[in-house]
């Protein structure tokens, strides 16, 4: 006997992809609603005594000393490339003079704060799901509800909180690096002179540059903690769904720092009057 | 399936008596079909009471319910004369203060030494110097039976440790009702017998409510005062030790037999 069943027809395919996108959208909507509400409930933690001043300085030494290096290295070697390629273009035109402007413009309005935040977005926001997502599915956290304490205030306000005052200075580190890098190539490459490369950036950088760049990192920061604290608080299905979540939260934060990173270049163009 | 009344223990309370904490027609479900449905239960103050029943009858999650971890779908619990139901979180964090829970696994805190996870409702709740703290935590640790075991860390501890650490943690900010998730599963027969003298010495020595949640009816006889019996997501039957000893209730002769499933 055959057991073999019929193929399915062309609509019954369009309605099952139909069935799954709608349910995709309906659990996506439900997880930024869920996001949402911890924001909420994170800074409602925070404006309420106790205030958990040990933990966040804790939380701020462990994501920037563990992140520091990686940052750095990234943030040279960006800003080595950058000033290769760009002054390979500017040859052409006879500009190469203005090649420290144009690294300098590029890493510290976008390129620092992003590739940092995408570094810790992968590092601490997946740790962040691994510690909590441990606590949760060991009943850690049921434990302390149990005692009590206000897991979001003991857990979720100092990583949020460290993340978002960590990442700006972690920029702040990458952006250096990278136009100092920038400068070096420049010169050894190419031949630019370190005043002239200096002097495009320090007359044409202005101190809103610095602020637009510094201003997104704090919000990449909000979103990467959330999202690897709700996926860590929201796992389930023990050692194996812990490491989906790990997984899910890497993705994410990179996803959401790719996709604000736009929205908030337009809103800082905004009140830069642009 | 109404609950039976096995000789008079099960009779209402009289008025003098004080509650410590009562479930009217609780409900809850999970992504199915109801595991409680409508499960009314009086625990008075001072007594010792024991859930009995099958495996995933629900018993871990009325415990739960009790302190506020989870809500009820429907019904009433009320905790030294509040409901909890209708509370927020934060409202629920100063009631859970005066009710020690015990998990099954013990969810001690693996980032903390045995000290740090005893002291820190102390260090979350009240303004005690580190030496008072010190001082309670080793009266805490004494208290179940341990040694000066503060400096060690959870995963060093064997499974019978980690419950009178778990239970150490619970008294140390003393509650007045103490709550017990199958607290002897997993344990050799030493460390269930001394995890059982170790619940009636809590009992006698700081006058708290227990609750206890378990299948084994060897400990549940020896601690409790009154056992309750959870079948089919309601109370099927409640009565004292030796009244459920000599009973002849069909369902809790076949759950002292073995024969019951949840």
């Amino acid at each position: 006997m055959s057991t073999r069943t019929a193929p399915l027809g062309w609509s019954a395919r369009v309605s099952g992809l139909t069935a799954e996108l709608g349910r995709r959208a309906v659990d996506f909507v439900g997880e930024l609603g869920a996001m949402s509400a911890l924001i909420i409930e994170t800074f409602q933690a925070a404006l309420t005594p106790p205030y958990a001043l040990r933990g966040f300085v804790a939380q701020l030494d462990h994501i920037a000393v563990s992140s520091v290096s990686i940052v750095s290295v990234a943030g040279l070697f960006v800003g080595l490339v950058l000033a290769l390629q760009t002054t390979y273009g500017l040859v052409r035109f006879g500009a190469k003079g203005t090649v420290g402007i144009i690294v300098g413009i590029s890493m510290v309005r976008e390129l620092g704060p992003v590739v940092t935040a995408v570094l810790v977005g992968g590092r601490v926001g997946s740790g962040f799901t691994a510690e909590l997502g441990s606590m949760k599915v060991t009943e850690q956290i049921d434990a302390m509800r149990a005692l009590g304490v206000n897991y979001i205030q003991r857990l979720v306000v100092p990583r949020v909180l460290g993340t978002m005052l960590a990442l700006p200075l972690l920029t702040l580190i990458a952006s250096t690096l990278g136009v100092f890098g920038g400068m070096v190539i420049a010169h050894y490459e190419f031949n630019v002179d370190y005043h002239q490369y200096f002097t495009s950036l320090t007359n044409y950088i202005r101190i809103a540059d610095m602020l637009d760049g510094l201003g997104k990192t704090v919000v990449f920061g909000l979103l990467i903690a959330i999202i690897g604290c709700h996926n860590g608080l929201a796992t389930r299905g023990g050692t194996e769904g812990l490491g989906r979540a790990t997984t899910d939260t890497v993705v994410k934060a990179a996803l959401a720092v790719f996709i604000s990173d736009f929205f908030l270049t337009k809103f800082f163009w905004w009140l830069e009057g642009w | 399936m109404t609950q039976d009344v096995i000789g008079n223990s099960a009779v209402a309370a009289p008025p003098a008596i004080e509650v410590a904490v009562e479930l009217r027609d609780v409900w809850k479900a999970f992504d199915g079909p109801p595991v409680l449905r409508g499960v009314d239960l009086t625990i008075r103050a001072g007594e010792s009471l024991t859930i009995i029943g099958g495996s995933g009858v629900g018993k871990s999650v009325l415990l739960r319910l009790v302190i506020g971890l989870l809500k009820p779908d429907r019904g009433e619990i009320w905790l030294e004369g509040v409901n909890v139901v209708p509370l927020r979180e934060t409202e629920l964090l100063r009631i859970r203060q005066r009710v020690g829970l015990v998990f099954q696994g013990s969810a001690l805190f693996d980032s903390l030494s045995v000290g740090e996870n005893v002291a820190f409702a102390l260090r979350e709740h009240t303004t005690l110097d580190e030496a008072a703290i010190t001082d309670r935590v080793r009266e805490s640790l004494d208290l179940v039976g341990l040694g000066p075991i503060e400096a060690m860390e959870p995963a060093d501890l064997s499974g019978g440790m980690r419950k009178r650490v778990a239970v150490a943690r619970a008294i140390a900010l003393p509650p007045s009702i103490l709550l017990y998730d199958e607290p002897t599963t997993g344990l050799d027969p030493t460390n269930v017998e001394k995890v059982t003298d170790l619940i009636l010495a809590l009992k006698i020595k700081l006058g708290v409510t227990s609750v206890v949640v378990t299948h084994d009816m060897a400990s549940a006889l020896k601690v409790s005062d009154r056992l309750a019996m959870l079948h089919q997501g309601r109370m099927a039957a409640v009565g004292t030790p030796a009244e459920i000893q000599a009973t002849h209730h069909s369902l809790i002769r076949d759950f002292m037999e073995g024969h019951v499933q949840g």
